[in-house]
């Protein structure tokens, strides 16, 4: 099979399924550890399907199919081993590229998955979506930049330990906001249909944002450098870069979801979310007081989001007000991907995404569809299986 | 306006017509026109995601994707053909022409958002519509064509005063006898309780898809109206936030009163221009004026009921 | 006299705009056994969700141990020695057996009195213990009811109100039922309100009973003498 067909500079690509090219198969013999330069004297659409079927074709059928084309091939002119690929938009993705795209997806995944927890857990005890979610997120992320100078300069802390002791404050201090907004907004509104109650939150994420933006009272809408908390450190295993960051958020996200999964599963009030999350009335019944089981959800949904948050400014390095929006969207599609209301599904959803986001991010082609990914993922999944990836189909009662 | 609408209309577009017609830069500060003009818009739209929203009972974040198909569609048509069929005498004809066609294209949008939708409820549609409004920007965003980041500019004012009062009479015209019919009925049924409507033989999903496909409609004739008065558009300006502006009017008219949505619509498109001097904090006494409505005032400010929606008492369990 | 442990004067509660009770008194005694009887609709149910704090009364009080309760939440309710095992059960379908009944213990810290209340409970529900690993949605509707009694037995209540034990139950678990419910408050001195559809088996158990019809007490009166009221037999127990 053609490694790879390469146009004359003059010709577009055509619209090759770069996997395709993907496949790591041996030159034709009768190239010298070059490739075929195939020139295709314009690009109409017949033209476009023999190049397309030049890429699968044998080698020797494909011979054949240019010459009946009356297609002239001509060694590749520099020389040097290289396979040939559609020039343009199009490049390949190397296997080693393509496990980069993973390794990157993860840890994005990751992030997505500490955010999506959080919009999940607040469904399952509350039935209603928190916009408002997302922006604590950012304000996790501004807490760690506002905290981690002062903290450096009060304690004389190594970097790692430095930024640990951020994000716990950060955390902590979401966490407490989190319940703020739960008692003054979401608690004076539970018995009002949940139209009012997701407008509410829409109009709390908006106030945020807004407060967040203006120059005078919050922090101003230019984007700011996140401190360099983590030495950066890179190593290289097998052609696969992992920074320090990607480290971290991991290692992370690991501690905080097997704490998070320790607490549900193990303690008295993990037990209690799961009853209040199954049935409210029940739950107040056994004696649980549901409110503050609520606010005890929004706390953990909150700290989750600005550890989130956090992780998120280490990688890219700086911080917005609106930072918020865009990975707020996507943890919730994660969210419904893998069951809303379904905690590992929150975990499975988020890497899936973050993986598919990352591999379609990585091809230049497609890099700048890569924000309508998840919602095409969303339009997917509440089309084929709308209980999400593990969760269960509940019939509605009539 | 439920006895006798034709007068309404009729009356509604002869004002239009009449003050159009006075109104020549000479008479009015243009600038107020502007203003008048957007305001024209906004009842448009606001009237169109009412019967979505309102009538229908089905909560879409994404109106203005439709708002942006039909933006576009009529800008593009408009750009391509103004060369050659630029004459004063034509231009009424494209300019309706092209209104037409970003109506109908916006109106296939809102068959492809309807149908999907059918079996979704709440807050997961809320969601799903969010989406296919950020997908309709992402696409515009990424189509060089139509201009990508940067978008469309150079689009000739043709929106006047008359177009756009006439316009928003016809949609408020529409959607109202639609309402009101018997056809209609089935409309409110679908909002009140769709299993006891479904039981009865109501095809919940016609009535779902109708309420999409018409309330899109009218958002793309909107969209077109605004292309061409502000004569530039880009795929930002119909983003989320432009959603959610539309879904503020048609909450503080309370969901489902035309005559209160279109009050709201007034009233918010007036809103910047009063709170000018406050400007920079603008944005924030709009959220908080939707927060206030919904602590407060969930029905509207323009509603006269009783509150309604409060969930009846505790269910048998 | 000792006061009632249970005292409900003048009970209204509406629904909407719809009144549901329209000012109800009825009181249990300690150590007793009483039924709600009555028709579908009657407002027994709505009792009952009255006084373990689901509902909120327009008017009207409940004192219980002496105390008014009428505002306190359902988990305080709790807390005072007063449970309420819900029409339907509600068990939690998405907890093993074992957790539900850990729920029912939900207020009570010491971990030794949670072991000994479950191996009670579990004594008195032997098919429990079989299935005390498996999630309690895969339980038969009469295990789910033995769930649902013995999780509220896991808080050690002074008073224990069931509704509708036996709906949509085999016979024979009925039986073993009402059985324990005779048991309970024999052993552990446990008063009860019951609401029951299957008005003959509910009468048998108890000391008293009230007749509710359209959100009033129309009669009250001895188990036994209702069971022999002509109107009575007719009206609920079949002729």
């Amino acid at each position: 099979m053609l490694v790879g067909v390469d146009f004359e500079p003059g010709t577009q690509g055509g619209p090759f399924p770069h996997w395709l090219n993907k496949r790591a198969n041996p030159l034709p013999r009768s190239c010298p550890g070059d490739g075929w330069k195939v020139f295709v004297p314009h690009s109409s659409a017949s033209a476009r399907i023999v190049k397309v079927a030049l890429c699968i074709l044998p080698d020797t059928v494909a011979a054949h199919v240019l010459e009946v084309c009356d297609l002239s091939i001509q060694p590749h002119r520099a020389g040097i081993c290289r396979r040939c690929w559609p020039s343009g938009p199009l490049d390949p993705l190397t296997v080693t590229e393509f496990l980069q795209q993973i390794v990157n997806g993860l840890a994005l995944g990751a992030i997505y998955a500490l955010i999506a927890l959080g919009y999940t857990m607040v469904y399952g005890v509350l039935r209603f979506i928190n916009f408002a979610h997302s922006d604590l997120f950012m304000l996790g992320a501004y807490a760690g930049a506002l905290i981690a100078p002062r903290l450096g300069t009060l304690l004389p802390l190594g970097g790692v330990a430095n930024a640990l002791v951020t994000l716990v404050l950060a955390m902590a201090i979401c966490a407490l906001l989190g319940v703020l907004i739960e008692i003054l907004a979401y608690r004076p509104l539970r018995d009002r249909p949940r139209l009012v109650v997701l407008i509410t939150a829409i109009g709390i994420s908006m106030l945020i944002e807004q407060v967040a933006q203006n120059g005078r009272l919050g922090f101003g809408p230019e984007v700011r450098r996140f401190p360099a908390l983590i030495p950066d450190v890179t190593w290289h295993l097998g052609g696969v870069t992992l920074g320090s960051t990607s480290v971290i958020v991991f290692g992370v996200t690991a501690v905080l979801l097997a704490l998070l999964t320790w607490t549900v599963k193990c303690t008295r009030v993990g037990m209690a979310m799961r009853a209040v999350a199954f049935n409210e009335k029940a739950a107040a019944l056994m004696g649980v007081n549901v409110n503050r089981i609520i606010s005890f959800t929004f706390a953990v949904g909150s700290a989750l989001a600005a550890a989130g948050g956090i992780l998120f400014a280490l990688n890219f390095g700086k911080i917005d007000p609106l930072m918020g929006v865009q990975p707020g969207l996507k943890a919730f599609v994660a969210a419904v991907l893998g069951g809303i209301g379904n905690l590992p599904g929150a975990c499975l959803g988020g890497i899936v995404l973050g993986v598919v986001e990352s591999v379609v991010g990585g091809n230049p082609r497609l890099t700048s569809y890569r924000d309508a990914v998840a919602f095409a993922v969303l339009i997917l999944i509440l089309l084929l299986k709308p209980e999400g990836l593990l969760g269960h189909r509940t019939k509605e009662k009539v | 306006m439920k006895r006798h609408p034709q007068l309404w209309l009729l009356a509604a577009i002869i004002l239009a017509a009449v003050l159009s017609a006075s109104a020549r830069p000479a008479g009015v500060n243009p600038y107020y026109l502007g203003v008048a003009v957007d305001v024209g818009i906004n009842v448009i739209l606001a009237v169109s995601l009412n019967l979505i929203n309102g009538h229908t009972g089905q909560f879409s974040l994404g109106h203005a994707g439709f708002m942006a198909v039909g933006a576009y569609v009529a800008s593009s048509i408009t750009l391509g053909l103004a060369a050659r069929f630029g004459g004063p005498a034509l231009t009424p004809l494209l300019f309706a022409g092209s209104l037409l066609a970003g109506g109908l294209a916006a109106a296939l949008a809102g068959l492809a958002v309807g149908v999907p939708s059918l079996r979704l409820r709440g807050d997961y549609l809320a969601i799903v519509t969010l989406g296919f409004g950020e997908i309709i920007r992402v696409i515009l965003q990424t189509t060089d064509a139509v201009g990508a980041a940067s978008g469309l500019k150079g689009i000739p004012k043709f929106t006047s005063f008359g177009w756009a009062w006439a316009l928003a009479a016809l949609t408020v015209y529409v959607v109202a006898c639609l309402v009101n019919s018997t056809y209609g009925r089935g409309f409110i049924a679908v909002h009140d309780d769709e299993v006891a409507a479904r039981s009865m033989g109501i095809n919940t999903t016609r009535y779902k898809v109708t309420a999409f496909v018409i309330g899109a409609f009218f958002a793309g004739l909107a969209g077109g109206l605004y292309a061409h008065h502000k004569q530039f558009i880009s795929p930002g300006g119909f983003d989320f936030n432009k959603s959610i502006e539309i879904v503020v009017m048609v909450i503080l008219g309370g969901m489902g009163r035309t005559a209160g949505v279109i009050a709201a619509a007034i009233v918010l498109t007036l809103l910047p221009e009063v709170l000018r001097p406050v400007a920079e904090y603008r944005m924030i006494l709009y959220a908080l004026l939707i927060l206030g409505l919904m602590l407060a005032r969930p029905q509207g400010l323009f509603t006269w009921e009783r509150r309604t929606g409060a969930k009846p008492g505790p269910q048998p369990t | 006299m000792k006061p009632p442990l249970l005292d409900i004067r003048d009970l209204q509660v509406c629904y909407g705009a719809i009144e549901a009770l329209h000012g109800i008194s009825l009181s249990v005694n300690e150590g007793e056994i009483v039924t709600l009887i009555g028709g579908n609709g009657a407002g027994k149910s709505t009792t009952l969700r009255t006084v373990s704090g689901l509902i909120r009364a327009r008017a009207g009080g409940v004192r219980f141990a002496g105390e008014d309760i009428g505002q306190c939440p359902p988990h305080e309710i709790v807390r005072r020695g007063l449970c309420h095992v819900p029409e339907g059960r509600m068990v939690f379908a998405n907890l093993t057996v074992q957790e539900n009944l850990r729920m029912g213990a939900y207020l009570q810290r010491d971990a030794s009195v949670v072991a000994r209340e479950m191996e009670y409970v579990l004594g008195i529900f032997p098919r429990l213990r079989e299935r005390s690993q498996q999630a309690a949605g895969t339980l038969s509707g009469g295990e789910q009811q033995m769930l649902a009694i013995g999780r509220a037995l896991m808080s050690k209540p002074r008073f224990l109100m069931l509704d509708e034990p036996s709906l949509g139950i085999a016979p024979l678990l009925v039986k073993t039922i009402f059985e324990q419910i005779v048991a309970i408050n024999r052993d552990r001195g446990i008063t009860l309100l019951l609401v029951e559809q299957n008005a003959n088996l509910a009468l048998e158990v108890s000391h008293r009973g009230y007749v509710l019809e359209s959100g009033r007490v129309t009669l009250t009166d001895a188990a036994a003498a209702l069971r022999s009221n002509a109107e009575v037999r007719k009206a609920y127990l079949g002729g």
